[in-house]
């Protein structure tokens, strides 16, 4: 238990320093590959939170679909940050003011809460079921309309997409079978006599 | 799998999460000019909620966490999809990602 616990401290010291290298990263492919890392790591935390379901499906659906799109995007559009960012502007500070104020009031909200929830009958955790089973228990019976919803959000998502890149004056080059198969070998070809060095006339 | 294993206390991992959405804040004002690096600020606040959920939810025994936790995956996917695309377009016209030139 006492190792379970360094695992963690060094886990939580690896995605602190990851998320770092993302927003402070010159390259933008850098950036990308930390947050990959970060993901990771956060997966590895799941596990250890005994979310194991959860964990997997992060890697699938963040490092599998989105950090995909990133590197896609940062590669295919040839993406550089070449001009030199100066930090400490004066939007910096007012950022860090921020920051810091919402820093002060989330740590006021933990350090003033109970931690206790009334453990609901039917949602509690089973240690003797892996966490897929309880969580599909869970999902599809109580929370079904979650499911129908973002069933109907994903759809507009592609139908969405689809739309903002429809362009209808793109000239597409087709084949027409039929008429490439209904040619008639004496009307499709003509045998001209041609003289040398004259070409066709 | 009966018993907890992990006696870490919460108020660490909390302060983690927290750690976690003030850099992507931070990150969301170092690195106002360029949109990609704006998203993957926002990736990072979306991963430390997550971390939050997930968190809760294995601390008070209870799943409501976890469902949450996978509908702001999907949401999260969705959006990041939209607002790639729109960014390919944008790039297609204006030929850089400074947000600047978008402005005008």
């Amino acid at each position: 238990m006492l190792i379970l616990n360094l695992v963690f401290y060094v886990i939580a010291l690896l995605i602190i320093l990851s998320s770092l290298v993302v927003i402070l990263a010159k390259n933008p492919m850098t950036s990308v590959l930390a947050m990959v890392f970060a993901f990771i790591n956060t997966s590895i935390l799941f596990v250890l939170l005994k979310a194991e379901f959860l964990a997997m499906v992060m890697l699938i659906i963040y490092v599998g679909a989105i950090a995909v799109l990133f590197i896609f995007i940062i590669m295919l559009l040839n993406i550089k940050q070449s001009e030199r960012r100066k930090i400490l502007t004066k939007t910096f500070i007012g950022g860090l003011i921020v920051a810091a104020l919402v820093a002060i009031e989330i740590a006021m909200i933990i350090k003033g809460s109970v931690f206790t929830l009334p453990s609901l009958k039917n949602m509690s955790i089973n240690d003797d079921t892996n966490n897929a089973y309880n969580l599909s228990l869970i999902l599809y019976n109580n929370y079904s309309f979650i499911v129908i919803l973002l069933g109907i959000l994903l759809t507009i998502v592609v139908v969405g997409i689809v739309f903002i890149n429809y362009q209808d004056d793109l000239v597409v080059k087709k084949q027409k079978m039929s008429s490439q198969v209904l040619r008639d070998p004496k009307t499709a070809v003509k045998i001209v006599k041609v003289d040398t060095e004259e070409g066709i006339k | 799998m009966a018993g907890s294993i992990f006696e870490v206390s919460i108020l660490h991992l909390l302060l983690l999460a927290l750690i976690l959405f003030i850099i992507g804040i931070i990150g969301l004002f170092v690195n106002k000019k360029s949109i990609i690096s704006i998203l993957m600020s926002v990736e990072l606040m979306f991963l430390a909620i997550n971390i939050n959920f997930v968190v809760f939810s294995s601390y008070l025994h209870n799943y409501v966490g976890q469902i949450a936790v996978l509908f702001i995956m999907a949401v999260s996917a969705a959006e990041i999809a939209i607002g790639l695309t729109i960014l390919v377009i944008i790039f297609n016209k204006v030929r850089n990602i400074w947000v600047d030139t978008i402005n005008e």
